[in-house]
């Protein structure tokens, strides 16, 4: 299969090519502007059209047509997301609070399994978010817990095995695009903005 | 037991690895290992554990920051640490050597104001190159920390670190500069001429400085975006707390303004539907239609104008084994008739070959005779087993397991003992 074959089949299975876990065809689709076009006609001709993350770290496929049927389809993600933004906040906030930093994770960033077994067996409350995070699946041992999850987010393409024998995992571009979906819905909802009401800012001014 | 103190253990690991240390020290940054060689595979093991070295991606990998700026530090090079620690004795050496040239020249000894103005040159020259070598090694650092592209406690801190260290570089500039502005400096001519080509040469410091902070910049920049969207996606997760049940129905209508939401689900992959009709005349495109197509079973469109082919009926599996049945059926009769009528045995190869029915394969005639004599078949009424017997003929080869092929059948009437049948066939076969 060639470098092309690769990378469309890729993309139309609504994958993501990110810089950090499939490193060389990121670097065919930003070195080489021939191999670029030629992706880009094919996915023209099948109505879609390449596009780079928010980062430029990830590229992915969108339809390129805003039809009846398209719209439907965005619906429908834009649903499972909401579905899905529970488990995809506890994951962010679970990773933050493992790894000792107040940002969330992101793309790019690595998780070593032994560093997170220390953090959860030193941290009550990792343990139970972890516990959360699996439902039933959830079992006294922690080093099971921590795998489960690991592998569950490895399915998921949300994180890939960097290193096999340190097992070293790292985000791929698929998380930068959940966070961008998830915060187009705060900034939609205007969540969380209350504080920064420009009319209250002005008010304050004035006050002043 | 003689028990080695862990530092001379440290020490001793890190010295077995040190070809290692020193090719990827010497790549100034990320270097790709041959981890299939043994001897670094197990360098690379070592220093790992000793979290020295850290793994980028395949086989490349870095030292660790800490480590690489201790060696740093030990070379004594032209870096960041030894520069900024060091600027004080440079000027303490310029300071000095200066007093014994101006008392020189107070005194006229032109040997030792000789010496010392060659001195003063050699160390302005030393100082420029210091400027220059460190912020060119500096802004180096920075830019290969800036595209590691991932924002985690660790980078933050070596940026932080790296922002430090150009604050305490320009306030080392500045105090060159400050000390040169000296009074006693302004009324020399060689020390004008010296500061005039020091400040010359390190115009190129000063671009390098800001080049440097632009991308220490952009970082912090990155990193406070980053701090943004955890912000609002906090938000988020405490309006899902408080609002479980909210489906942000009223979003719905403008997701198409976001690119995300225009990408296929992952839980819609299985329905993936093109609407287009790929032109697989296009051999640009053949290699990757080909599986494509098959996935998403999309049929061709092509330009010829159709036409159908004029059908031809051809004779399935499933056609040539009811043909079969009924062939084998007819024949079941015909001996049927016949052994009833001779009251003799029939061989069910010799039936087949009379009745010529070559067509039928022998091995479908004896499954069909047994099947229909096994299963009790009646034919007008009468069950073929009280009108005939069906004896096999078996092929027992040596080492006999219990397993033989059936090789041929005989069709005899039910009178015909196997002692008969083989007796009629004169010990030709040996029936049991």
């Amino acid at each position: 299969m060639s470098y092309k074959t690769e990378i469309v089949k890729k993309l139309l299975d609504a994958g993501v090519i990110c810089v950090f876990a499939h490193h060389e065809n990121y670097q065919r689709l930003v070195q080489d502007d021939d191999l670029l076009e030629s992706v880009q006609n094919i996915l023209a001709s099948l109505d879609r059209k390449l596009i780079q993350s928010e980062s430029g770290n990830a590229f992915f496929a969108v339809n390129a047509e805003l039809n009846t049927d398209t719209k439907k389809e965005a619906k429908e993600y834009f649903r499972y997301l909401v579905k899905d933004a529970r488990y995809y906040l506890d994951i962010l906030e679970f990773f933050a609070e493992s790894c000792q930093q107040d940002i969330y994770i992101q793309a790019g960033e690595k998780i070593q399994f032994s560093d997170l077994a220390r953090s959860l067996t030193h941290s009550n409350s990792l343990q139970e978010r972890l516990k959360r995070l699996l439902g039933n699946r959830a079992d006294s041992d922690v080093s099971k817990m921590a795998s489960r999850l690991l592998d569950d987010l490895v399915k998921s393409e949300l994180l890939f095995l960097q290193d096999s024998q340190r097992l070293i995992y790292r985000f791929t571009g698929k998380l930068e695009l959940i966070q961008q979906g998830l915060i187009f819905i705060v900034e939609q909802n205007r969540l969380g903005m209350e504080h920064t009401d420009p009319e209250d800012n002005l008010q304050k001014g004035l006050r002043v | 037991m003689n028990s080695k103190h862990p530092v001379i253990r440290l020490i001793e690991d890190i010295y077995s690895s040190r070809e290692l240390i020193a090719t990827l020290y010497d790549s100034e940054g990320e270097g790709v290992l041959d981890a299939d060689d043994p001897s670094t595979k197990r360098q690379i093991n070592k220093l790992s554990n000793l979290q020295l070295l850290i793994s980028l991606h395949g086989d490349s990998y870095y030292l660790e920051s800490d480590f690489t700026r201790l060696i740093d530090k030990g070379l004594r090079q032209d870096t960041i640490s030894y520069l900024n620690s060091d600027v004080g004795n440079e000027i303490k050496k310029i300071n000095h050597v200066f007093d014994i040239y101006h008392d020189a020249r107070i005194k006229g000894q032109i040997s030792i104001v000789r010496k010392n103005e060659r001195e003063l040159t050699k160390l302005f020259i030393a100082i420029t190159q210091r400027f220059n070598a460190t912020a060119e090694e500096l802004f180096k650092r920075v830019q290969a920390n800036y595209g590691k592209m991932d924002y985690g406690n660790d980078r933050a801190r070596e940026n932080k670190f790296y922002q430090d260290e150009l604050e305490q570089l320009k306030e080392s500039y500045h105090q060159v500069d400050k000390f040169l502005d000296a009074e006693v400096f302004q009324n020399d001519q060689l020390m004008i001429n010296l500061s005039i080509s020091y400040k010359g040469r390190t115009m190129g410091f000063f671009d390098k400085v800001s080049r440097t902070l632009t991308l220490l910049k952009e970082f912090a920049y990155r990193a406070r975006e980053q701090e943004i969207r955890t912000e609002k996606l906090r938000a988020l997760l405490d309006h899902i707390e408080m609002h479980p049940t909210d489906n942000f129905e009223d979003t719905e209508n403008a997701v198409l303004q976001c690119p995300v939401f225009m990408q296929m689900s992952d839980r819609m992959k299985s329905t993936i539907k093109i609407r287009s009709y790929p032109n697989i005349d296009n051999d640009d495109f053949e290699e990757a239609y080909g599986e494509m197509i098959e996935k998403i079973s999309v049929p061709s469109l092509s330009s010829e104008p159709f036409s159908r082919e004029p059908s031809i009926a051809k004779d399935t599996d499933l056609i040539k084994r009811v043909r079969e049945q009924s062939r084998a059926d007819k024949l079941l009769i015909t001996v049927l008739k016949q052994v009833i009528s001779s009251n003799k045995p029939i061989l069910a190869s010799d039936a087949l070959s009379d009745m010529d029915q070559m067509s039928m394969s022998l091995e479908y005639w004896l499954y069909f005779l047994r099947k229909n004599y096994s299963n009790n078949r009646r034919i007008g009424r009468r069950k073929i087993r009280a009108i005939l017997n069906i004896v096999p003929i078996l092929d027992i080869k040596e080492g006999y397991s219990g397993n033989a092929i059936m090789k041929n059948v005989v069709i005899c009437p039910t009178s015909y003992s196997h002692q008969a049948i083989n007796q009629y066939y004169h010990g030709k076969f040996d029936v049991k």
